[in-house]
């Protein structure tokens, strides 16, 4: 599937994703395409199907897709060190950013016109959280109803009433998942 | 020391981190709010924005920006690795799995009971976070200008299909209008 031998340098495999990574803002959906975009069509390094197998791979790996998408495709190409540089690339521009924007935060946030603008940012992402719980909600209701939603709402009460930790209930709702589409149904 | 703690915190953060995006925000509240208190809920919220507007994952963006805070530079570049060391791992193993059995449905399985309880979980950060952003200390005593965003906000993200970065940003424009009112 993979060979250390692709023609491409690690220097090359760093600067695709550190610019891939820094031009594109909202994360791992918007960014995915733009690799498989580069890859498959542009620069003729991974198939089309390969591509697809990496980008479900990135989807079941913790973390953030975009940085996941690149590390695996860097380990397809180049391998452990092709991982690395990528890594490396994908996280660059996020850590130079922040870095910068924290002491503008520090600085700015005593003036009330910039206290303001965040109070109106905090509604808007509070706002935004309820979307996002409602829309995922949504979704839920599609397949395996019973299960989804028994997980959903267990999970949900065990954090918010019983203050259980999340580590113990990702852990229970992992071995469910498994137990019911592997193990029972032997299909995903 | 400042360092390791950070370490083992983000690399926590990272391990459980299914789903990426917002799912990370019930994670972030649990390790760096509730247990370590190196930031408070606000924060959160303003990480969250500043996240839409620059490069990057809220993951990232937010383990550099807690580093910073809590150990200088040292400790956003600390943080930021820690976060990303466990999908590194991650990575070198899947794909060896994936080249060896060319098989990964049982990791599919195991995701599919990951996202319901996410989705539970987002949902207690969600509570959270709106008693915080939309109220000081009690219920009596609410911040009218971030309830009047929540619920302008709330209707165009569930009426139109504006991206959370315009959404974010139309946030910040009735905070800079109620400003000026005021």
């Amino acid at each position: 599937m993979s060979s250390q031998n692709t023609p491409i340098t690690y220097t090359k495999l760093a600067y695709s994703f550190f610019k891939t990574n820094l031009v594109t803002f909202g994360g791992g959906y918007a960014i995915m395409p733009i690799i498989k975009k580069e890859y498959v069509e542009v620069k003729h390094l991974i198939h089309e199907d390969e591509m697809m197998d990496l980008l479900v791979l990135a989807q079941s790996i913790p973390g953030a897709m975009a940085v996941n998408t690149s590390m695996l495709v860097g380990f397809h190409l180049k391998g452990f060190k092709g991982a690395m540089v990528s890594m490396l690339g994908a996280v660059l521009p996020s850590l130079l950013v922040i870095i910068l924007v924290y002491y503008f935060y520090l600085d700015f946030q005593q003036y009330p016109l910039v206290l303001s603008i965040f109070n109106g940012m905090r509604g808007a992402v509070s706002a935004i959280m309820v979307v996002i719980s409602y829309t995922m909600l949504k979704e839920l209701f599609k397949k395996d109803r019973v299960f989804t939603l028994s997980i959903a709402l267990l999970s949900f009460i065990s954090s918010y009433f019983f203050s259980i930790p999340l580590g113990f209930i990702l852990l229970l709702a992992g071995i469910c998942g498994y137990g019911l589409y592997s193990l029972v149904r032997g299909r995903v | 020391m400042i360092y390791l703690e950070l370490l083992y915190y983000f690399i926590l953060i990272g391990i459980s981190a299914f789903g990426g995006g917002y799912a990370v925000m019930p994670l972030i509240q649990y390790y760096i709010v509730d247990k370590t208190h190196w930031i408070d809920m606000l924060q959160l919220a303003d990480i969250s924005s500043i996240s839409q507007m620059t490069p990057g994952p809220i993951l990232l963006n937010a383990a550099t920006f807690v580093g910073v805070k809590k150990g200088g530079v040292l400790g956003g570049i600390v943080s930021t690795f820690g976060s990303v060391l466990p999908s590194f791992i991650f990575v070198l193993l899947l794909s060896y799995l994936f080249r060896k059995y060319k098989n990964i449905q049982w990791i599919q399985s195991i995701m599919k009971g990951l996202k319901p309880a996410i989705v539970g979980l987002i949902g207690v950060a969600t509570i959270t976070l709106i008693m915080h952003s939309l109220f000081y200390s009690s219920l009596s005593e609410f911040n009218f200008m971030a309830i009047l965003s929540f619920g302008i906000v709330l209707l165009l993200g569930l009426k139109t299909k504006l991206s959370t970065v315009n959404l974010v940003l139309i946030g910040a424009l009735i905070g800079l209008a109620t400003y000026f009112i005021q």
